[in-house]
């Protein structure tokens, strides 16, 4: 194919965007990602009111020139509020999984190159965090450090890095053996060089796939602690804060709820289709397999 | 012989894990921003330092910090989780009614999600890229793609509000809860003889268990499906192949239990997501468990029953854990040695 | 055109195979050409990725699902193989074809004790009982040179070593008492004892039961001491076939010659040389012979036509222009 004369690393680049683009499912996720970006950095400009201004009223309008999806219990335009909540679970989101690679890298790249003692003691942390089950220890820890956005943010990064340290720990310890270590060894470099010279381009697929794979579940969990009161503080709208308060109304008015969560099953599902396509891409073992289709 | 030393380390390490998850919350009650003595006596309280004092005292608050912690593991391993600075009593006695209700949640989610999402997994991937197979993946990823409570309000609205299905609670509002023996309503009230309660039980815990499952029935459908494409891929049923086994001997003996190893390794972290969503789940529904506890702490700033809650949970969480861990054993020959 | 019944347990022709991949179509088989007479072990020889293993897989119609038959025939007892149904297919792997796994690691199932997976297979070919099945499989062992046969059965794969898994994976192979026995690298895990003894073992195998063989193999030594023919395999064509005597000592084909340098079996015994270059990307093949770009002797007809199979000295064929061109002059 045309890639042969690049470099391994441009290659395995140019090929895995050449497997993406052939999916039309993971074009069109990409598509609807970007959609949702643009919406929650426009928001100012694209919402009709200020989110959190009451119409006391004009309070559950129907939708209608002046309200384009009506309003809710305060009278505050449902437009707006979803336009701006559409801002945290599309950017804090990402700034958990910035965090969590920031912390989990590190770690389990010392952790798989040192090894002994110091991998053992890293590993006994990491086990003691994954067995509180799912979001508790998040929930905790959010709670600890006061409600808020970031709050959670913070909090789901000191407990979703393990995940990340452990697939870089797996890398290092697989490719620190090999002959390119040991000559770079050779020629005089120092660990740290070594380390994050040599060794951890090779991390770079792994650790993109878990991110991405991470951003649709850390999404849900974001809304989740909004939706339990010590994420996004109302009357600021989240759409996990949006779903909390339309329950309240379900029966009269259930659209307040149903319409936040399918927004953001679009996006999480947006982020799981490329996640997906992405890990298929890059298993030399399905390479095969997917294009026999 | 090899088997039983492998269980005696696993459950050893359990302990050694339950004792990190003990450390973790200690010391998370030492960082935690507010004075447990102030909040425990009020304002009215904190005016009197000879109470003050007591209190520090009692609770060993003057201590070093190791003595302290030897105290409070004292306290755990007793059953002691301290007081809920709200309702005033202890937590454990707060707990006993709530730990079961989200046990049973939890275990009847677990088995709900499974007995979807394993066949379903199967069929997906016997019948690969016919319309059964595009049907359940398509369910699967967009179950996986929502929020729980969300769900959860989609099942209230359909099957409570609109077609007036047992929505929220334990039990019907007319009745009485059967008689505690387990704790378990559907087998407490088995054990009572009341098919009618059992029913009535059986109708009010499946749209939450449902609800609880979601996530878990879509990851493991999917994972199943994978697990089986790639076994069947392998060099093995190509033997078993050369053997002129039939398509069906091929897929249920040789793949099949070759597959079920990757679910089951997942199914402790699937547990631990019904413990962790029943937070959500227990507060969409009104489930009177742990994790509808947890929210009410949180609600009155209620320290010492968001930590123990939290501690409770993660110890069943890591008792589960270790049951999975030896189920493994079993269908899994190879890990025996280890 | 008439099939005439042939002598042949197994004929392949033009057989073309490819490997559909990310990366572009992998041209794995690329107009086979091969023959095996009943009774008759031929030995299949080639560097790696030359195709012999796919070749092995596309006679018993278990090639992966990436994988797709492009062109060409396969006999087997002069009945077509790729016009079989399933069940008919099913039928020949039971009772007629065996193959043994090159990776016998992989090739066993590993949450199944390997008694248990003898055993299957003697109770599907041989309608055994359970009883009777596991006797057998026990005989079947320590003729493989299993000491305590009943209590290796009693052991998972994953216990035995490397050499006991192979000999568990001929074990199943031979259970049956095939017509034709597919072997894929059957003793490249075993020490040179066990290896005679196994060779030794099929060799008996093929004069008690006429059972015919093809040897899948690196090792030309073993090709010298078991088979009668031999096919040279390069790219996914075999470029020269024919006994092998007359092969080993008379090569035609450049690249046989080369192979059979390094294998020190002609030639200056001293002197180690390996064929230089590599074999050409299965995904773009160029038009011509497939190793033009290796060969000491390419001329410019090499480069554009890719040469066919001719017959020389009756039982012999060669891929090569060279002869061809040799032929003509003689004439
Ligand atoms: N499933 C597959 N998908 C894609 N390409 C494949 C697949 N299996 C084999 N190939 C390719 O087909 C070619 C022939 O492979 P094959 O395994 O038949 O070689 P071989 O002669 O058996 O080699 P070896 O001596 O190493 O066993 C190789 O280039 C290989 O990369
Ligand atoms: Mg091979």
């Amino acid at each position: 194919m045309k890639f042969d004369k690049d470099s391994p690393r441009i290659r395995e680049l140019k090929l895995t965007l050449y497997v993406i683009r052939k999916s039309k499912m993971a074009m069109v996720s990409i598509c609807v990602l970007l959609f949702f970006f643009t919406i929650a950095i426009l928001a100012p400009v694209l919402s009709p009111y200020d989110p959190t201004e009451v119409h006391p009223a004009e309070i559950f309008m129907p939708p209608s020139s002046k309200y384009p999806l009506g309003t809710d219990y305060l009278g505050r335009d449902n437009l707006s509020r979803i336009l701006y909540g559409a801002r945290y679970s599309m950017f804090a989101s990402l700034l958990v999984v910035v965090l969590t690679v920031l912390i989990g890298m590190p770690i389990g790249a010392v952790s798989g190159y040192l090894g002994g003692k110091v991998d053992e003691t890293l590993m006994r942390i990491t086990d003691i965090i994954l067995s509180f089950p799912g979001i508790t220890l998040a929930l905790l820890l959010a709670y600890v450090m006061g409600r808020g956005i970031f709050s959670a943010a913070l909090a789901l990064s000191l407990t979703g890095w393990t995940s990340m340290a452990r697939i870089v720990r797996g890398v290092v310890l697989s490719e620190k053996g090999k002959d390119y270590v040991i000559a770079a060894r050779l020629i005089g470099k120092n660990d740290f060089q070594i380390l994050f010279g040599e060794i951890m381009p090779n991390c770079m697929y792994p650790v993109i796939i878990q991110a991405v794979m991470m951003m649709g579940t850390v999404i849900i969990s974001l809304a989740g602690l909004s939706f339990i009161g010590v994420g996004v503080q109302p009357p600021e709208p989240d759409w996990g804060v949006i779903i909390a308060e339309g329950r309240q109304y379900l029966l009269e008015y259930p659209w307040l709820s149903i319409l936040p969560g399918i927004l953001m099953i679009t996006v999480v599902l947006s982020y799981n289709l490329v996640g997906d396509r992405l890990r298929d891409a890059l298993d030399p073992r399905l390479r095969g397999e997917l294009a026999a289709k | 012989m090899g088997l039983l030393y492998y269980i005696l380390k696993r459950i050893f390490f359990g302990i050694l894990v339950i004792f990190g998850v003990l450390t973790l919350t200690f010391l998370i009650t030492k960082i935690i921003p507010q004075n447990p003595v102030a909040v425990w006596l009020g304002l009215e309280g904190m005016q009197y330092p000879e109470l003050v004092k007591q209190v520090t005292e009692l609770w060993k608050l003057d201590r070093p910090i190791w003595e302290q912690y030897i105290y409070y593991v004292g306290n755990v391993l007793r059953g002691d989780f301290g007081r809920s600075s709200w309702s005033r009593g202890p937590v454990i006695a707060d707990l006993a009614a709530r730990f079961p209700a989200t046990v049973e949640l939890s275990i009847f989610a677990f088995l709900i999600a499974m007995s979807i999402a394993i066949p379903t997994g199967i069929l997906s991937a016997v019948y690969r890229d016919k319309p059964i197979d595009h049907f359940s993946r398509i369910l699967s990823v967009v179950g996986i793609s929502g929020p729980s409570f969300w769900w959860g309000i989609i099942f209230l609205y359909i099957f409570y509000l609109q077609l007036g299905f047992a929505g929220s609670g334990r039990i019907g509002e007319g009745m009485s809860p059967p008689i505690t023996v387990t704790g378990f309503y559907l087998i407490d009230s088995l054990i009572e003889g009341r098919l009618d309660k059992f029913i009535d039980v059986l109708s009010h815990i499946f749209l939450p268990a449902l609800t609880l499952g979601i996530g878990a029935t879509g990851f493991t459908s999917r994972l199943t499906r994978s697990a089986l494409l790639e076994v069947l891929r392998k060099d093995y049923i190509k033997t078993a192949r050369m053997k002129g086994l039939r398509e069906r001997v091929v897929i249920y003996r040789h793949a099949l239990r070759n597959a079920l190893i990757a679910p089951v390794t997942y199914m402790g972290l699937l547990f631990g997501s019904m413990l962790g969503g029943s937070v959500f789940v227990e507060t969409v529904f009104t489930w009177r468990g742990m994790g509808q506890y947890i929210v009410t702490a949180i609600f009155a700033s209620d320290y010492p029953a968001l930590l123990a809650t939290t501690l409770v949970i993660a110890i069943i969480y890591s008792v589960a854990n270790i049951i999975v861990d030896l189920l493994y054993t079993v269908i899994d020959p190879r890990v025996r040695v280890g | 055109m008439v099939k005439i019944l042939s002598n042949n347990i197994l004929s392949v022709e033009d057989l073309h195979v490819v490997f559909k991949t990310y990366l572009g179509t992998v041209h794995a088989l690329n107009g086979v050409y091969l023959e095996v007479g009943r009774g008759e072990a031929v030995g299949l020889v080639g560097e790696t990725g030359c195709g012999k293993s796919t070749l092995g897989l596309s006679i018993v119609r278990l090639l992966d699902e990436s994988a797709e038959i492009v062109r060409g025939k396969i006999f087997f007892n002069n009945e077509s193989i790729l016009e079989k149904s399933t069940d008919e297919m099913r039928e020949i792997r039971m009772k007629y074809i065996s193959l043994i796994f090159q990776d016998p690691t992989a090739a066993l199932n590993p949450v199944y004790r390997v008694g248990d997976q003898i055993v299957e297979a003697l109770q599907m070919s041989k309608g055994l009982k359970k009883v009777e099945a596991i006797e057998e499989s026990a005989k079947i062992l320590s003729m493989l040179g299993i000491p305590e046969s009943k209590k290796v059965m009693e052991q998972y794969p994953h216990e035995l070593s490397g050499g006991m898994r192979q000999r568990v994976m001929i074990a199943i192979a031979l259970s049956k008492n095939p017509l034709l026995l597919i072997a894929d690298e059957p003793t490249s895990n075993l020490d040179v004892t066990i290896q005679a003894q196994i060779l030794e073992l099929i060799s008996e195998l093929r004069r008690n039961t006429r059972m015919s063989l093809l040897l899948i193999t690196h090792d030309m030594g073993i090709v010298a001491q078991v088979c009668e023919k031999v096919a040279v395999m390069y790219a996914g064509q075999v470029i020269e076939f024919g006994p092998v005597r007359a092969v080993f000592k008379n090569p035609i084909h450049p690249y046989t010659r080369g192979l059979l340098k390094v294998a020190n079996l002609i030639g200056e015994k001293s002197r180690l040389e390996s064929i230089q270059g590599t074999i050409p990307d299965l995904r773009h093949l160029p038009p011509g012979c497939l190793f033009s770009s290796r060969c000491p002797h390419s001329f410019s007809k090499c480069v554009q036509i890719r040469p066919y199979s001719i017959l020389v000295d009756n039982h012999r064929s060669v891929a090569c222009w060279l002869v061809e061109d040799k032929v003509r002059y003689c004439l």
